[in-house]
């Protein structure tokens, strides 16, 4: 099989392009994260070949981050061909990566990218010059243009099958030293490795000073020979730089007619004084079309599972034991059924997040806000891993890859679970909707300030602790993008991968958890009171009585679930729910014929941002607490799950960027501190209540 | 003249980067070196950090890091 590798520079469109010739056949790995996933595809087309896409790089010399992913493939692996992406609006960079990927000797083809604002700006390109100069093959294409992938994957056939064999682009006097060196290495080595490319790589390694080849020729002993060479020829990187500066007098681009609309636009939105506020007014709007825009559907897609499903069920089953209907309506569908309709709050929220990264905004974000952060000891990149974290903490935590020092990835890394996650949010909308009414988006507002304000307060806390002898050389060196009309089809692919993902894992994992815990909830004899569930967690809310809602224990045993994915809680307090909800006569055939309707109802409420009505579960959720203390109690439970242990899958990713102490770290972290706080909230809360009751 | 100093919407040429060796390459890698163009467009709203433009691409650099950046006179 036949290995094809994109690689590339960050944000050059490599994705795209693999999304667009692999098409279904494309497998991303477990958690795509913004620049993270190794995603490769295996597709059949005159044969067998073998895609992948690696992590954006500058150059092959980095030995942490992503770039080390991109880096020790090329060690491990030689594919049959490597796929240079390159954005032609910003050709100097890529083509100082295409002369050291010439070095590996592996054949090329370049494929220059964004093709459509060249012409938008007026740039011109000799690819003919500049193919022959590099001796590689140049296609010019562009990811949004249907008609050019068939001329890609073409391009691909045809050169897969290539041998090569790439002169480093040198002056007359350089080529003649690197030829003697060359031959001097030839010389001193049996007729074994005498293959011209070994030769090659060996006399590379020596310019690049590359350890391992030193030490392989230190073991043929002519690693003293070659140091003549290598001090004659130890401005190689000029020379490459050189040689970029040649072939840039084929580019013919007007940088400033392409920076154009972005200076326009950067003296607004990154005003002096109104850059800020701007910045909360996106934000605030954004939250407001994630949240207002996803809920009827929501609300649809929980009355088409639950209530319509659920009545064809009924139909079908028809005489079964009690337990199997119990089992299928109460556990699978109403589990289910919740988790999947938080669908639309996923797509809404990986849109969001597209739109600002695709449109350059995301890192405006991290500009502004740099400054602050480091009043926290954090950095403006800190500050978008957390704002990726109200989308999900997961691909957050892989964002901290970007951040200048280890201690504050770690620390960041950290504090990204108090950033509440999309999954968090159906608990607060259920328990705000159903004890404070008209004033739950105030509460659910309030539960996000304190998620931030503790995960700060933290910061300064934990940089007490870190070890400041070593004085950070640290090197913040952001690069801001070209705005961008983020386009339909990139945004629409995002959201696509993602909320797969979420259904893959909604699917194999939390049915399992839902099934398992409804089985608790109604074996031994189907009511919840006599319940298994009912007699473990009946005893354990007693310790949490001190924070206020312990004394339901229902929503105390609702919490384990939590670890496993945040949204079984929903699921399994809607199983709990459902056990006491009174039935409602369901007319199939009007129901049926309703169905149009309600789906244009639906969708003309997102679009109006209109939100959600009522739901009949905030109505039993309201029947857990129903004391004068009620509203204390159930905002305590939400600080609680605010604050309270990442998912699994977060903690999986902690552990596999950060190592297995920083895991545990968080585990303690954020099983002491939301007791503690609850306590304290709580005991404070009713405090007050008392207080104020008795004036 | 250090790349700090520079005044807004002033441009200049790199004369060297002042970095320890480790973080040169940083630089280099993407497109910052001696001989590049650099112009200072604007800073953040709290002075730090400050945005210039080098070779046409846009780039934040902290104001203790700028002044690492030595220009041509």
């Amino acid at each position: 099989m036949k290995e094809i590798a994109f690689i590339g520079n960050p944000n050059v469109g490599k994705s795209a392009w693999i999304n667009a010739l692999a098409h279904a056949d494309l497998q991303v790995g477990n958690w795509a994260g913004v620049t993270v996933a190794k995603k490769e595809a295996y597709v059949n087309w005159d044969q067998s070949y073998h895609l992948i896409d690696l992590p954006g790089i500058y150059a092959l010399k980095e030995t942490q981050g992503e770039e080390a992913i991109t880096q020790n493939y090329l060690k491990e692996h030689t594919p049959d061909l490597i796929v240079q992406v390159i954005d032609a609006t910003d050709m100097k960079r890529s083509l100082y990566l295409t002369l050291l990927l010439r070095e590996l000797q592996i054949p090329m083809m370049l494929l220059l990218n964004f093709m459509d604002e060249v012409e938008k700006h007026g740039m011109l390109i000799e690819t003919e010059k500049l193919s022959r100069r590099l001796q590689v093959p140049i296609i010019c294409a562009s990811a949004l243009d249907r008609n050019d992938y068939d001329k890609v994957k073409k391009a691909l056939l045809c050169h897969v099958n290539d041998t090569v064999f790439y002169y480093p682009l040198l002056n007359p006097l350089k080529e003649h030293q690197f030829t003697q060196l060359l031959s001097y290495i030839k010389s001193k080595i049996q007729t074994v490795e005498s293959d011209a490319k070994a030769i090659f790589r060996l006399g590379i390694g020596v310019v690049n000073e590359d350890a391992a080849i030193m030490h392989h020729l230190h073991l043929l002993q002519i690693d003293d020979g070659v140091m003549r060479y290598q001090k004659q020829l130890a401005d190689w990187d000029q020379l490459r730089m050189d040689a970029v500066e040649s072939m840039m007098g084929y580019v013919h681009a007007d940088m400033k007619k392409r920076n154009a609309f972005t200076y326009k636009l950067d003296q607004i939105l990154l005003h002096r004084f109104w850059g800020l506020p701007l910045f909360a007014v996106v934000f605030f709007f954004v939250l407001l079309v994630i949240f207002r825009g996803s809920a009827p559907w929501t609300a649809f897609i929980q009355y088409l599972i639950q209530d319509y499903c659920g009545a064809v069920c009924a139909k079908i089953l028809g005489d079964v034991p009690a337990w199997v209907r119990a089992l299928i309506q109460n556990g699978l569908l109403a589990g289910v059924g919740s988790v999947l309709s938080f669908v639309p709050l996923m797509a809404y929220m990986y849109g969001a997040m597209a739109v600002l990264e695709e449109s350059g905004y995301m890192a405006r974000i991290a500009f502004l806000m740099d400054r602050i952060m480091r009043f926290f000891h954090l950095s403006g990149r800190s500050f978008v891993a957390f704002v990726l974290g109200f989308g999900c903490n997961v691909p957050a935590i892989y964002a901290t890859r970007t951040i200048e020092s280890e201690a504050l990835r770690k620390r960041t890394a950290l504090l990204v679970p108090f950033m509440s996650c999309g999954a968090r949010l159906p608990v607060y909308v259920l328990f705000a909707g159903a004890f404070f009414g008209n004033q739950a988006p105030y509460v659910i507002i309030l539960l996000y300030a304190i998620g931030i304000w503790i995960a700060l307060v933290l910061s300064f806390l934990l940089h007490q602790f870190e070890n400041h002898t070593t004085k950070a050389q640290t090197l913040y060196l952001m690069q801001l993008p070209p705005y961008r009309l983020p386009r339909m089809k990139m945004i629409m692919q995002k959201i696509k991968q993602e909320v797969r993902g979420y259904v893959k894992k909604t699917m194999s994992l939390v049915i399992w958890v839902i099934i398992v815990l409804w089985a608790l909830t109604y074996f031994p004899n189907g009511s919840l009171q006599d319940s298994y569930l009912a007699q473990a967690a009946k005893p354990v809310s007693i310790a949490f009585e001190p924070l206020g809602f312990g004394t339901n224990w229902k929503s105390v045993a609702a919490l384990p679930s939590g670890i496993i994915a945040k949204e079984s809680v929903i699921g399994f307090l809607g199983q709990l729910a459902d056990a006491s909800a009174a039935e409602m006569p369901f007319v199939f055939q009007d129901e049926t014929k309703q169905l149009p309707k309600r789906l244009a109802d639906t969708f003309f409420a997102s679009m109006t941002l209109q939100g959600q009505k009522e739901e009949d579960t905030t109505k039993t959720i309201a029947l857990l607490w129903h004391d004068e203390n009620a509203k204390a109690r159930a905002f305590s439970f939400l600080v609680y799950i605010l604050l309270s242990v990442p998912c699994i899958m977060t903690l999986q990713a902690l552990r596999k960027e950060y190592g297995l102490r920083t895991m545990l770290a968080s585990l303690l972290l954020m099983s002491l501190l939301p007791y503690l706080v609850c306590f304290l909230l709580y005991q404070g809360l009713s405090l007050c209540h008392l207080l104020f009751a008795s004036l | 003249m250090r790349a700090d100093e520079l005044a807004s919407g002033a441009c200049a040429k790199i004369a060297k980067i002042d970095v320890p060796a480790k973080l040169h390459d940083h630089f280099f890698h993407q497109g910052i070196y001696a001989g590049a163009k650099i112009c200072f467009l604007r800073c953040a709203p709290l002075h730090d950090p400050l945005l210039f433009e080098i070779e046409g691409i846009f780039f934040a650099i902290r104001r203790k890091d700028a002044h690492q950046i030595l220009l041509k006179e």
